[in-house]
């Protein structure tokens, strides 16, 4: 995908609010394919995680409100 | 939020998690099974205790009681291999709700028996699951490590370092 499409893209998505199930469904056998390809290719770790060093209140209690 | 609004909310997520597991489902071509966090994904959990990987020791089934009493518009996933647990995750949509955020994810450590990469799945799910809702974007909340956060920029996510996360926009 080039740049100018992914521009086209991400346009697209930010203004749309009503995906259709088709289109849901389109986008997943897509993606599904963009992501199993980067998958054949890339190592994953052999302990894959994310956030569980922190307590389950520093999670909520990061609500990214601020921003 | 009122009691009646909490319960409408938790039934309507519901109805959109189940759906966004369908659609990914559908979407795999391997031996992958997705379904809820369900109580029993919460018991295999315990199995991990005995890892020598594990960085630390995230106490799921106590945790997810207190996130999911939180968030009725949550997503939560668990993945299972020959009836195996392979990996956990749950996340919410951020503040703004222009955002899904990926707050917390463990896959079975290599240590306790092999599985098939789980990662590429889950963040199907998630991104699905972010479309349904109208949410732009995917933020991966504080990686566990240098290894995994390099991991994750990967498959195109850019590292913010104020907040510690990595982001991409559905695409």
């Amino acid at each position: 995908m080039t740049d100018k499409d992914k521009m086209k893209r991400l346009a697209e998505a930010r203004q749309r609010k009503d995906w259709t199930q088709k289109e849901i469904e389109e986008f997943a056998k897509r993606r599904s394919r963009e992501l199993k390809k980067i998958s054949e290719d890339t190592e994953e770790p052999d302990h894959l995680a994310s956030g569980t060093q922190k307590s389950i209140e520093e999670i909520c209690k990061d609500d990214d409100k601020e921003e | 939020m009122s009691l009646p609004s909490r319960i409408e909310a938790e039934q309507r997520y519901e109805k959109l998690r189940a759906l966004a597991l369908e659609v990914t489902q559908n979407s795999l071509t391997g031996n992958l099974k997705l379904t809820q966090i369900t109580p029993r994904a919460l018991e295999a959990t315990q199995n991990w205790v005995s890892s020598r990987l594990r960085q630390y020791n995230w106490d799921w089934p106590q945790n997810y009681s207190y996130y999911e009493k939180s968030y009725p518009k949550r997503f939560e996933i668990a993945v299972w291999e020959n009836n195996i647990l392979t990996a956990i995750s749950l996340g919410r949509p951020t503040y703004h709700a222009t955002g899904m955020r990926l707050d917390v994810v463990e896959a079975m450590p290599r240590d306790l028996g092999e599985r098939s990469n789980v990662f590429d799945t889950i963040i199907l799910a998630y991104e699905i699951y972010a479309r349904m809702i109208s949410a732009n974007h995917i933020r991966i909340m504080n990686p566990v490590n240098e290894t995994v956060r390099a991991f994750y920029e990967r498959y195109g996510y850019q590292y913010i370092a104020k907040g510690n996360y990595l982001t991409r926009d559905i695409l």
